[in-house]
């Protein structure tokens, strides 16, 4: 739904972005992921028009867009970007009445969007009285509040907790559900694990991997072995694995998949070893492959 | 657009500081149309007789004798009077105003007809022709004027160019501030830099109007019921002593009528206020594409000292050339084609002077064709400054033959 070819920034002579394309489809939910100022502000602030890119096209539903507002996209920016002496209704009003929504309609969606957040906070209430997380989440559905198809999100977790953090990984896998094409950027990669289906690896505005995230795990191939208790492995491990004791735990890293599964068959035989898991690499290592040369 | 006008004037009228603001412009306004009252409330009225000083010796001079003439003498005050062969010289610092050089000239005249009565007895033949050498000298600035209605016009624009001259710099007060709050990332998602540009300067303006129409309003309310308690008279004949108005001027109507409000003049009074607003037109779009290459509220702060500064030199400039030999010719005609500057010199100039429609057509076109042109040019500036973005890339080549 969402197609990105060639797009390209730079700042003087500085390259924030270069030859960066991708596709999101419907229900997908695409990561963006990288070190700070490896471009994924840039990224969404091009694709939202704030910034006009020096190359590229960007496509919805194979249409090609130009300057100017993206009516079908919803903007999450990175900062807090509310009037702080504007009560909630207002602000969420002023967005609505913005995307020339009609008052009932903004208020159905106000109600709707309460709903989804699980948010209480009476709707009179001055956005800087707020806390963090809630102003965060004011924001959001600032963002939603037109029901866009594409939804970008820069960095949405930052001041939620877990609880709220939670809730909104499952409404964004409900929005996904819906039909919606999703973009996220985060720090909080184990966040971005849970929820997406694809990734966006970026480092000094070069892709450095876009695909499938399952795929890309694959590729890779590294897998962790996870026993609860602090028992004798050695004797079961390969020269390229490696073991760490954390805590209680002890971890140790596989080549392949298959082998890590072989590894987990032996080690349920050691009647010591009662709590066993396999886990697949995650998305932080997967950067960190992918970043360092 | 609307949405981002109607937000705009939301923001700015209904706050806490707003209705302080107009609390205190009402007061004021109150306070003015009052200002009379006040004044002998607080006993400020200015005193009934002028202070005066005798410089060769007071006791010949009889206090009740002056006070008759309208006039208290003092040790220290700042007209005086010395004796002089033949008569009086009269010096004052300041100006001297037609009724009191009228009342010193009958005072000093009575006063040397009498002495020379005391001095000798003379014939009738003698005493008239003592009485018709009395020379009174005034050795003093030009006399005051009462305003007229011009003056009465420009004072009026003078207060609209102070009010305007704030309200330049509203605009860009406001993208500084929304883009150190980071308030535009989500704004400019859901509209465009366009209509955020021209809702910014249209809402500017919009507030401009419905700020002056609250002023004139609330004026006229006050004016009402001063009108409905003693026409106005009070008022007007306090202020004669200031030379504000002429002392026949006892009301209101009076002084409409005074103003003589034809078609001609109320043209006149139109251009006037269109060369202004042509003027702070351009100020305030120069000012507003500015602010978006300013990062914070300091910044935007040394970007208006200068601009007020240059507004209030413009000002006084213009007041220094405010003759009608001045305005004819040279300086005061050409900066009255000139924008900006248009926006002083050719109000004074419409008021002072009869201009062919030719000229003021001239003007005109070249004062809204400016800001017309700054409007569409400072556009792309604001987009791309609003973006963070690059007005100009300067590309530097190397001279590789060398």
């Amino acid at each position: 739904m969402l197609e990105v070819k060639g797009m390209s920034k730079a700042y003087g002579k500085q390259k924030a972005l270069c030859d960066c394309g991708f596709t999101v489809q419907k229900h997908e939910i695409l990561g963006v992921c990288g070190e700070n100022g490896s471009g994924k502000t840039t990224l969404f602030r091009c694709l939202m028009g704030l910034i006009t890119m020096d190359e590229g096209e960007i496509r919805v539903g194979g249409k090609k867009i130009d300057e100017g507002v993206r009516s079908g996209f919803g903007y999450l920016p990175e900062q807090r970007s509310l009037y702080t002496d504007l009560s909630i209704e207002d602000t969420l009003v002023h967005y609505g009445r913005l995307r020339n929504m009609e008052h009932d309609a903004i208020d159905r969606r106000i109600r709707e969007l309460y709903a989804s957040f699980d948010f209480t906070i009476a709707l009179k209430t001055k956005v800087g009285s707020l806390s963090k997380g809630n102003q965060q989440k004011v924001q959001f559905m600032a963002c939603l509040i037109h029901d866009p198809q594409i939804v970008i999100l820069d960095e949405p977790f930052t001041g939620l907790d877990y609880v709220n953090l939670e809730k909104t990984q499952s409404f964004l896998m409900e929005l996904a559900r819906k039909g919606k094409c999703i973009l996220i950027s985060s720090h909080q990669y184990d966040e971005l694990d849970a929820i997406c289906n694809s990734l966006l690896i970026l480092k000094e505005g070069k892709t450095m991997d876009y695909g499938n995230l399952d795929r890309m795990k694959n590729e890779v191939g590294r897998c962790t072995v996870k026993v609860n208790s602090h028992v004798p492995v050695l004797q079961h491990l390969k020269e390229d694995e490696t073991v760490e004791i954390v805590g209680n735990a002890t971890i140790i890293q596989t080549q392949t998949p298959q082998r890590a599964k072989k590894l987990m068959n032996l080690l349920a035989k050691d009647e010591a070893i009662r709590d066993l898991a396999m886990e697949r690499i995650k998305v932080k290592e997967l950067i960190r492959l992918r970043c360092t040369p | 657009m609307i949405e981002l006008i109607s937000f705009g004037l939301k923001r700015r009228f209904l706050n806490k500081t707003f209705l302080i603001s107009q609390l205190l412009l009402i007061t004021l306004l109150a306070c003015l149309m009052n200002a009379d009252r006040i004044a002998l409330y607080f006993g400020f009225t200015p005193p009934g007789y002028l202070p005066l000083s005798w410089m060769d010796d007071a006791s010949e001079v009889d206090e009740a004798f002056a006070n008759a003439y309208g006039f208290t003498l003092q040790e220290e005050a700042t007209l005086n009077v010395v004796k002089s062969i033949g008569g009086y010289e009269v010096r004052n610092a300041a100006q001297l105003d037609a009724m009191h050089r009228l009342q010193l000239q009958a005072y000093l005249t009575t006063l040397g007809k009498n002495e020379f009565l005391a001095i000798r007895n003379p014939s009738v033949a003698e005493l008239i022709q003592e009485y018709e050498s009395v020379e009174i000298r005034f050795d003093t600035p030009m006399e005051i004027r009462a305003v007229g209605k011009e003056s009465f016009v420009f004072m009026i624009l003078t207060a609209v160019y102070f009010m305007v001259l704030n309200f330049a710099a509203m605009t860009s007060n406001e993208v500084v501030a929304e883009k150190s709050a980071n308030v535009l990332d989500m704004v400019l998602s859901a509209t465009d830099a366009k209509s955020h540009y021209r809702a910014k300067l249209f809402g500017g303006w919009l507030t401009m109007i419905l700020q002056g129409c609250f002023a004139l309003g609330t004026l006229s309310v006050f004016a009402v019921l001063r009108n409905q308690s003693d026409l106005g008279k009070g008022l007007l004949s306090w202020a004669s002593q200031f030379g504000l108005v002429e002392r026949e001027i006892t009301s209101f109507r009076a002084l409409f009528e005074m103003l003589d409000l034809d078609f001609s003049f109320g043209m006149t009074i139109a251009l006037c206020v269109f060369f202004l607003l042509c003027g702070m037109a351009i100020l305030q779009i120069l000012m507003t594409v500015i602010a978006t290459r300013l990062k914070s509220a300091e910044e935007a702060s040394i970007l208006q000292g200068p601009v007020y500064i240059f507004l209030l030199i413009l000002y006084y400039v213009a007041l220094s050339q405010n003759t009608i030999p001045r305005l004819s010719q040279g300086f005061g005609k050409i900066a009255s084609f000139v924008p900006v500057t248009s926006m002083l010199f050719m109000p004074m100039r419409l008021l002072s002077l009869k201009l062919g429609i030719g000229e003021i057509l001239f003007s005109g076109l070249f004062a809204i064709s400016s800001a017309a042109t700054l409007l569409f040019v400072g556009q792309r500036i604001y987009e791309k400054g609003i973006r963070h973005e690059k007005v100009f890339k300067i590309y530097l080549v190397k001279n590789k033959a060398k």
